[in-house]
């Protein structure tokens, strides 16, 4: 198989997959519009504009983690200007008589009005977004709620416009079966798309980790406003079909029942998976169908069973304990319907590149100049905790950073990459100044790390983790592309094998291994890398160093090693760096340093030194 | 001669009803049995499974039409409302009763209006509400225009010349009712002086109390549609600050919580679609759920559900037929209908009933009946759109 065949077959499953799903929605569409009498259509209509709003919100929520209950704000923005674009003048003259004239004059076609109110509602998002997008978890949640009180108390205050909390009505009811199931595809092939496409992938990124995902180039802003934009515009289409299929509207209809109510339905489905909130708006109107006529009495074999009204919502309540007790992450956990067995006969996106597809090394360029630290210092408070440390690192050297706890060493890591804001002193590669600028701008300047304790993209797989590096720090920009790289550098790396498990699945020597292979995915000149040796084994210690010989010598990176493992850095190091309570007390070749009578008084101890000198790399 | 022929006509109609005696008549319930709106919708659909079983016992609905509920729980859903008005409709209802909020109401009486059944809102007061759906909309319960001029006749009885209304622009009923009150007080006379402007569920109203103690001139009455938990944290409140005047509000305080607020709560004047006190049938109906039902009423929508059906029960005998139409048309006509409640009448009216309403004031932690009141239409306000 070539590699252009390759590529054209990638994601033929995907694509197969989503159609199949598109298929389905609209088989039901056929099925209940033949069989179905008006109310159940009706249903189902209803049940597939929920689908068009769950996915929307599913969009933010799933690339973001973000719980939010402010998208029902756009839904009802857009439900009412779509409202506003359609009803007749007459009755808008009579319901809303303080509208300017050429609102109440202007009665649009409903594609057109409904197109209109996705733009607009969309353009506000945008400016909400800049606000929102800032927070993260549980504040960004409140940010939400707040938002959606906002939205309500100015839908009700701007009475000349809405009729404020009386029912606008008279809304043209146009939106049928077909137009729902039609939209709820649509929605789910979008959502879909951008769930594997690049954008998507480094907002699942940052989802998972921020501090890493900053490190590989990910900017949380766009990360983060992407899947929001996208999502308002979703759910404000949502929100105008629901007002033609209400055709009265209120702002009660767009309110905190209508936000939880999404919430739950995403949260059943799996949140992490756009084929989840699929389940789950199935799961949900199913249920609430059966529970609602068995509450209503139900005749089986002549026998009625009694009316016992409040079942819907106690059926539901139980549902959603049951899924959170034996599923934590929904129906569909992270997984979509593409890998569902059905669907394995055709390539997807990973095995269009299954072994013997012929595969290029990732690209990494001959280094030039060194990387230069110079007199840094960094105080935290009182606390001096680096004092004018300098050091240079020559491409293709190893350097080691050792030094007993609390010598300043993740800090000396942390202020390297930008973590950590320096109190004086410059970084530099080849003479650029990296000091002052973001970890996300820094690694586009060729230096990347690892961290002291894993920070792996949990959810992603390996595969993905290394191409949202790829990705991130600007080496490439289609999936097709990074695919194709992240797999060679997983090979390189030794885990091919386990390329398409998740990240969290891994052994913790994998993990380590992954995070080394995500951050030579940043294509850097430098690597700095915080113990990756922790908590591995003596055979797995001796694969990293030849490993990292390896990589040296394949790719000339520049290698700053902090370890505890002195006799790994004995033997694998050019150089070594020792601190000690933020000082340089040391530095030059392991030999060098090993005899150095302040190392050995301050860190190693006499015995301990001696035994290493002499039994270098176990 | 013209006499003669009616007299015959009638008479032909009655038999025509008699040879259709086998005919049921089905009552569609697409209400609210959970969700906000379940504390109006379920005492009201209680109500009106009474008077059909009681009904029923005598044959039905103008003794031959065997009444049969459907009952559908909307959970308090403008689009479940919906759907299951339109299964409602599939099955053949004969009338329909709609939920006790506007949005469900107008969406749920839209279907009903196309497919011409007459239908029936529980308990929405919105008067605006009949113009908005159409000819089969039904008001069943006191609408807000009738509650404001039933307190401002009220409130220029007891030689009130000054009010001050609270309003809350978050419902309907919070926002017209005391300007409703406001206008009619204003044929009366009556002068309102001052507004204040609340959001619902604030719980602190010293803003608004502050305001109206620094008025100069005090009013003599607060008109107010605010309900729980507003309006026990307003009358607190506002007692607090030594403000004595009366307080007027609507049938959304007519609830135990009224009457067990102690020395604040004194004095109250609120209406309400009928208080016991001052009607034995009513009185009776109170006992007899007690004895059912083994548990205290204390609210009206139950005999406002009761209600419903005998005027479903008046409009049957009345008319030539129990569908569509004739139906609706005699619904149309009924005028001094004796009800649960009191009398109600829809002749003329544009399908919101003049029906009698109860002032009643908290004495000793009692509702007392002040006086009813059966208003003639033409002192009620035109409904705002």
């Amino acid at each position: 198989m070539t590699q252009g065949h390759a590529l054209r077959l990638a994601g033929t499953r995907e694509v197969i997959a989503t159609a199949a799903v598109c298929g389905a929605l609209l088989l039901i569409a056929l099925v209940v519009s033949f069989i179905g009498a008006t109310a159940m259509q009706a249903s189902a209509a209803n049940g597939f504009v929920l689908l068009v709003l769950v996915i929307g919100l599913g969009v933010f929520v799933g690339s973001t983690g973000v719980l939010s209950f402010g998208h029902a704000s756009f839904a009802a923005i857009a439900g009412y200007i779509s409202a506003l674009l359609t009803i007749p003048e007459a009755l808008k003259l009579k319901l809303v008589p303080d509208l300017p004239h050429w609102l109440s004059a202007t009665v649009l076609p409903l594609p057109i009005s409904i197109f209109i109110a996705v733009v607009v509602a969309t353009l506000i998002g945008i400016c909400a977004g800049f606000a929102i997008v800032r927070l993260t978890g549980a504040s960004a949640a409140i940010a939400t709620l707040g938002l959606l009180i906002i939205a309500n108390s100015v839908l009700i205050g701007a009475s000349d416009y809405t009729r404020g909390a009386q029912a606008l009505y008279g809304i043209p009811g146009s939106i049928g079966l077909w137009a729902s199931a039609f939209a709820a595809c649509a929605a789910f092939i979008v959502a879909r798309c951008f769930k594997d496409s690049s954008y998507g992938l480094l907002s699942r990124a940052a989802r998972d980790d921020e501090v890493s995902a900053r490190s590989i180039g990910i900017s949380l802003h766009s990360a983060r406003m992407i899947p929001w934009v996208l999502s308002v515009a979703i759910v404000a289409l949502g929100g105008a079909l629901l007002a033609h299929r209400l055709t009265v509207i209120s702002p009660k209809e767009f309110y905190f029942a209508q936000s939880f109510e999404w919430l739950v339905v995403l949260i059943i489905g799996g949140m992490l998976s756009v084929s989840g909130n699929i389940l789950g708006a199935a799961a949900i109107v199913v249920l609430i169908e059966m529970l609602r006529r068995i509450e209503e009495g139900v005749s089986i074999f002549g026998v009625t069973t009694p009316q016992i009204f409040g079942l819907t919502d106690a059926g539901l309540s139980l549902a959603i304990l049951f899924t959170l007790i034996k599923r934590g992450e929904g129906i569909a956990g992270t997984t979509e319907f593409d890998q569902l067995p059905v669907f394995r006969r055709w390539p997807s996106l990973l095995s269009a590149l299954a072994p013997g597809t012929v595969l290029r090394s990732a690209p990494v360029e001959p280094s030039k100049g060194a990387l230069k630290v110079d007199k840094l210092s960094k105080s935290f408070g009182g606390v001096q905790a680096l004092s004018d440390v300098s050091f240079e690192i020559e491409p293709a050297t190893i350097v080691g950073l050792i030094g007993p706890n609390g010598s300043g060493k993740s800090t000396l890591l942390g202020c390297v990459s930008g973590v950590l804001k320096t109190t004086s002193g410059t970084v530099s590669i080849a003479g650029r100044v990296l000091t002052g600028s973001s970890p996300e701008a820094i690694v586009r300047q060729g230096l990347a790390r690892t961290f002291q304790n894993i920070r792996l993209f949990q959810n992603l797989t390996s595969v993905e983790n290394v191409e949202a590096a790829l990705i991130g720090s600007g080496s490439t920009r289609s999936r097709a592309s990074s695919r194709l790289e992240a797999f060679a550098i997983l090979r390189q790396t030794g885990l091919e094998n386990v390329a398409d498990r998740k990240a969290t699945t891994l052994s913790y020597g994998d993990q380590r291994r992954l995070e080394i292979a995500r951050a030579l995915a940043c294509s850097p000149r430098f690597l700095l890398l915080d113990e990756p040796a922790a908590g591995m084994n003596e055979e797995e210690t001796a694969r990293l160093a030849s490993f990292l010989r390896t990589i040296r010598e394949e790719t000339g990176v520049g290698i700053l090693i902090v370890e505890h493992d002195l006799s790994l850095v004995l033997a694998l190091c050019d150089q070594i760096i020792v601190l000690e309570k933020g000082h340089r007390i040391a530095a030059g070749t392991p030999q060098k340093v090993a005899e150095d009578p302040r190392v050995i008084a301050a860190y190693l101890g006499r015995s301990k030194v001696s035994q290493s000198v002499e039994h270098p790399a176990a | 001669m013209k006499l003669r022929l009616g007299l015959i006509s009638t008479g032909m109609f009655l038999s025509l009803s008699a040879l259709a005696s086998a005919e049921e008549f089905k009552i569609g319930f697409a209400v609210s049995l959970s969700g906000y709106l379940a504390p109006y919708d379920a005492p009201t659909l209680e109500g009106a499974q009474m008077a059909i079983s009681d009904l029923n016992a005598k044959g039905g609905l103008a003794g031959t039409h065997k009444i049969t509920a459907i009952v559908k729980d909307v959970r308090s859903e403008t689009s479940v409302t919906q759907v299951a008005v339109q299964e409602l409709i599939d099955d053949g209802a004969d009338l329909i009763v709609v939920p006790c909020d506007d949005d469900p109401a107008i969406a749920g009486g839209m279907l009903a209006q196309k497919a011409k059944i007459p239908v029936f809102s529980t308990c929405a007061t919105n008067a605006a509400l009949p113009a908005a759906i159409g000819d089969y909309y039904f008001m069943n319960y006191l609408s807000d225009t009738l509650e404001g001029a039933a307190l401002a006749k009220q409130a220029a009885a007891a030689g009130y010349k000054t009010a001050y209304l609270l309003v809350s622009p978050d419902t309907t009923y919070t926002k017209n009712l005391p300007e409703y009150f406001s206008e009619a007080f204003a044929g009366l006379g009556g002068k309102t002086i001052g507004k204040s402007t609340f959001k619902m569920g604030q719980q602190d109203f010293s803003a608004e109390v502050t305001q109206i103690k620094s008025l100069a001139a005090k009013p003599d009455v607060i008109v107010t549609a605010a309900y729980e938990p507003d309006f026990p944290a307003f009358i607190q409140q506002l007692r607090g600050q030594g403000l004595t005047m009366p307080v007027y509000g609507a049938d959304g305080i007519d609830s135990p919580t009224t009457l067990s607020l102690g020395e604040a709560g004194e004095g109250i004047v609120f209406v309400n679609a009928g208080n016991p006190d001052g009607n034995p049938r009513l009185a009776d109906f109170f006992k007899r759920y007690q004895t059912e039902k083994g548990q205290p009423l204390t609210n009206s929508f139950v005999a406002t559900g009761y209600d419903l059906v005998q005027v479903v029960d008046a409009a049957v005998k009345a008319a030539g037929g129990i569908k569509g139409p004739p139906l609706r048309d005699a619904i149309d006509k009924l005028a001094d209908v004796e009800v649960m409640t009191g009398k109600v009448t829809y002749a003329g009216n544009q399908r919101t009933p003049a029906r009698s309403i109860s002032v009643n004031k908290v004495e000793k932690g009692k509702a007392t009946h002040v006086a009813t009141f059966v208003m003639d239409r033409k002192t009620l306000p035109a409904p705002k759109n």
